[in-house]
């Protein structure tokens, strides 16, 4: 197939669904699914750039935050864990109990004990997403080549040059695919904080344009939150192709998998 | 003494050693009478009277029955749109833009339109459970069919073993470890999403039940539901785990050298 025909046939399901819509919702009367106009015009009033320095930079804010306090902890605890097997073997109940509990229980008691400001808003986003990079880091780490370890030991490689060299590469595509699901689990717990408890932010205008029954700018919200999605995702694919590209040529070489 | 031993009693000092860490922290220690902060000992307490009250178990029985049947639609509609992706090339040419840009849209994004149109009920508890857990089992799908061993295929086709055959019993039994790890990470999706909904809407269960405690300001009630979730998120993940396991062993690419 060309590359115009790929191009052709990939938009046409979008497509032929925004028509539906924008045919369906013409009148623009229906209280649930307002025209495309309003909406459209209700994403620039609100999102370009009117809201943007009060509701969505504060939230990316606590985001990026929580983020890098998940990535700070959760992969130096994850090398200790897969490297130390008794702390391994000691923590490892627990952390299958934690992983199990959905992070977004946390909220309530989060903002019983810490109030609805960004503090609590960065500990939950770090929670959430501190789980998966624990968890996949500890299962890299103990995946790492034994006959590595051996070389490494017998050339008599010191520890940190182990770790650096040896063990940290070997796990980082295992890393980074638990980097991933954090960064959408912290995305979801921004937005679901937000809705539960908050005074800013784009989850807390999205439902309290629900309890008015504003639904142009709940439609304008969920097309902001899938363009950040979107975005963010790239971000994180073009941070994580730099870091493992070694890994993703190798993987390209030798076929699919 | 054995390694299996050694790792459970380890890992029975590490529960008791954290759960008097808790005690000690909010009895005496810096975070004793923190507002919204129980001890160890008043949420079990709670824990165990709430095991007495109906309301506890038919909340948890909603929590399950969402997840499951979301489960089930999410699986099938996962399952469907990735075998479909996998074998024919026009759906996945025509399907891989939408779903490379839909994949990261967080599902909370859809939730308060939802809300206003369904109200905070089981169903939208479901819907949403839905349009989270579909991704992981699309995606693994997607992969196991795409992942199957050349070799073989080529082999098969060497033999002229005829298409359905192969499409059935090479094809999507190698995707079948895929397909299970799809709908495991599917299941805890969908049970987060469960009760995601109700702390977020009010709708029935475990999640309706934590908004109300939080509302009522009763933070053991909150924290002894946390510790219910808990246990429904292990159990759930512990069976499916096991039946990923099974079906790893038994068609997983390590299977054959095994039986060999």
């Amino acid at each position: 197939m060309s590359r115009l025909g790929r191009v052709l046939l990939g938009s046409l399901i979008p497509i032929v669904v925004l028509v539906i819509y924008a045919f369906a919702t013409r009148s623009g009367l229906d209280p649930y699914y307002p025209s495309m106009a309003s909406i459209s015009s209700r994403f620039s009033e609100l999102w370009l750039f009117e809201r943007v320095g009060s509701d969505v930079w504060p939230s990316m804010r606590n985001l990026a935050f929580g983020y890098l306090v998940a990535i700070a902890v959760g992969v130096p605890v994850g090398l200790l864990l897969g490297m130390v097997v008794w702390l391994h073997d000691l923590l490892a109940p627990l952390i299958d109990f934690a992983r199990s509990v959905p992070a977004i229980i946390f909220i309530p008691p989060l903002i019983l004990v810490l109030g609805i400001g960004d503090v609590s808003k960065v500990l939950i986003i770090a929670l959430g997403a501190g789980f998966p990079l624990l968890i996949t880091t500890i299962d890299g780490v103990r995946k790492t080549d034994r006959a590595l370890l051996d070389v490494a030991r017998a050339i008599r490689l010191s520890r940190r040059r182990t770790i650096w060299n040896i063990v940290l590469p070997g796990a980082a595509p295992s890393i980074m695919g638990g980097a991933q699901t954090g960064l959408q689990v912290g995305f979801f717990l921004l937005i679901a904080s937000e809705m539960v408890g908050a005074s800013s932010g784009i989850g807390y205008l999205m439902m309290r344009a629900q309890a008015s029954f504003d639904s142009p700018t709940l439609w304008a919200g969920i097309v902001l939150l899938s363009l950040m999605g979107f975005v963010l995702n790239l971000l994180f694919l073009a941070v994580r192709n730099r870091i493992i590209h070694w890994h993703l040529a190798m993987r390209a070489v030798s076929g699919s998998r | 003494m054995s390694r299996a031993m050694r790792k459970s009693i380890l890992g029975v000092a590490g529960v008791v050693l954290s759960l008097v860490l808790w005690q000690y922290l909010t009895v005496g220690g810096p975070l004793a009478q923190t507002p919204g902060l129980p001890t160890a000992s008043g949420t079990f307490e709670r824990a165990v009277k709430q095991a007495g009250d109906p309301e506890l178990w038919s909340a948890l029985a909603t929590t399950l029955v969402v997840t499951l049947a979301a489960l089930l639609i999410a699986s099938l509609l996962g399952i469907g749109v990735g075998l479909l992706m996998g074998y024919s090339k026009i759906f996945s040419t025509a399907l891989d833009p939408l779903v490379q840009f839909l994949r990261p849209v967080p599902p909370v994004a859809l939730l308060p339109v939802a809300l206003l149109v369904m109200g905070p009920t089981s169903n939208l508890a479901i819907l949403m459970a839905v349009v989270t857990a579909m991704w992981p089992a699309l995606v693994q799908t997607l992969v196991g069919v795409r992942g199957v061993d050349n070799v073989t295929l080529d082999a098969a086709r060497a033999m002229v073993l005829p298409p359905l055959l192969i499409q059935t019993r090479i094809v999507l039994l190698s995707a079948l470890p895929h397909i299970a790890t799809g709908i495991r990470i599917a299941a805890s999706y969908a049970l987060l999403m469960a009760i995601a909904t109700g702390i977020l809407t009010g709708a029935p269960g475990l999640g309706r039940s934590i908004l109300f405690a939080q509302q009522a300001g009763d933070s053991a009630l909150v924290f002894a539901l946390a510790v219910y979730a808990g246990i429904l998120g292990l159990a759930i993940s512990q069976a499916f785990s096991r039946i990923e396991g099974r079906l790893t062993r038994d068609y997983g690419p390590t299977a054959e050298a095994a039986a060999s």
